[in-house]
């Protein structure tokens, strides 16, 4: 049986120059100026990841402004190590606010190919720009039908305004 | 209307354990927690549940500080200047702090989903209980911009640190009632070089000394006091919901 394969949210040529989430989602119109929205097009979990899909099975994860504005100010983030490989629902990492540091999960199966290491200087980028240069770290999805049970932006909305 | 979940109050008696062992059954806790949240079929949900403990002298640092070397640095000077104390590396949020004899460690293990609470909500509402609690010995603590409790802007009498997952609480806060303060000499707390411990003891010595005279286990009986106003909390949040 063949996995259903997903449609990519939004490509980007692997070989541009730059393919930061922050040039990515910058020149998309979608993104709202206002972070706290949930941009369309990304997936979300219960844990309040979102994951974005780049370029096949390349995906950028992050935290949404929703959980950073839960957390208060953030002052550190912890990272995976890249060439990490990572199992869908383990933790890969924390971010730390003031008192209480909250574990992040990865939505998804594979391996970490890069880390947002500006968050070691910046880790107020978390709630700053929860979408754009706030990424936590890029991955190597193994598995892209792990991706069917995450929520779009609607039923992201919906969880969000239940709880 | 949602229905009142009771908490469960479990002090580690009788008497003053190794970090080691608070840390075992809180861990047990939250995998419950964790497991139930995973298998919800298999694993009954367990119980809110408030655990309280004194320790055996012991510095903890912070989860961010093993990333950092000033901190490791100090991390094995303790363990050289102060031997009698362990010295542990914990998964929770904040930096240094001291636990040992006299102090009320207080850990719930909580899911935080079930209250409606955010983390930064349930950080608050550790503050209030803790306030709450120290009224009773005529105490008026307050918060400041820097976590944990205070007496007066520079003195404070219980620290707080937290750790999430997946909404399920662990760690907690540490109230000084009658801790060797000399203790914390050796430590920045919580990286706030102007700030001092005081204890319960210290500042209001009739009041602790009155209302414990005859207690056997007073941390215990201080526990008992916590667990009573954070039922009230959790209480007060399930009924009012988002606060």
């Amino acid at each position: 049986m063949t996995p259903k394969t997903i449609a990519p949210l939004f490509t980007v040529s692997r070989t541009a120059p730059s393919t930061s989430l922050f040039d990515v989602l910058g020149r998309r119109s979608y993104i709202n100026s206002n972070d706290e929205e949930t941009p369309e097009g990304l997936r979300y979990t219960e844990e309040h990841e979102w994951l974005a899909l780049e370029d096949g099975n390349l995906a950028v994860i992050g935290i949404t402004g929703y959980a950073s504005k839960a957390l208060g100010d953030v002052v550190y983030v912890e990272l995976p190590s890249v060439g990490a490989s990572i199992v869908a629902g383990e933790p890969i990492g924390a971010v730390e606010s003031v008192k209480s540091a909250s574990d992040i999960y990865s939505p998804v199966s594979g391996e970490i190919i890069e880390i947002n290491e500006q968050l070691d200087k910046k880790p107020g980028l978390v709630n700053a720009e929860p979408y754009r240069r706030g990424w936590i770290c890029k991955i190597l999805i193994k598995d892209t039908t792990e991706l069917e049970s995450m929520m779009d932006n609607n039923r992201y909305q919906t969880f969000i305004a239940a709880s | 209307m949602a229905t009142r979940r009771a908490l469960k109050h479990i002090h580690i008696s009788p008497t003053q354990i190794p970090y080691a062992t608070g840390a075992a059954v809180q861990h047990v806790l939250v995998k419950n927690y964790l497991d139930s949240k995973r298998f919800p079929d298999i694993v009954p949900r367990p119980v809110p549940t408030l655990l309280t403990m004194e320790f055996l002298p012991v510095y903890t640092f912070g989860r961010r500080q093993q990333h950092d070397e000033e901190s490791m640095r100090k991390y094995e000077i303790l363990k050289r200047k102060v031997p009698e104390a362990t010295s542990v590396v914990t998964m929770r949020g904040g930096q240094t702090t001291f636990h040992g004899p006299g102090q009320l460690v207080a850990y719930p293990i909580i899911d935080l989903k079930e209250f409606n609470l955010s983390s930064k909500c349930y950080v608050r509402m550790l503050e209030d209980t803790t306030i709450e609690l120290l009224k009773g010995f005529g105490l008026r603590a307050k918060t400041t911009e820097n976590t944990g409790v205070w007496l007066s802007d520079i003195e404070k009498i219980a620290s707080i640190g937290v750790h999430l997952r997946r909404y399920i609480t662990s760690h907690g806060v540490a109230i000084n009632a009658s801790t060797n303060l000399s203790y914390f000499d050796q430590i920045v707390a919580c990286g706030l070089p102007e700030s001092r411990a005081t204890s319960i003891e210290q500042a209001a010595w009739d009041e602790w000394e009155r209302q414990m005279a005859g207690v056997k286990n007073p941390i215990q009986e201080l526990g008992n006091r916590l667990a009573d106003v954070l039922q009230e909390k959790l209480d007060h949040q399930l009924e009012h919901g988002k606060p």
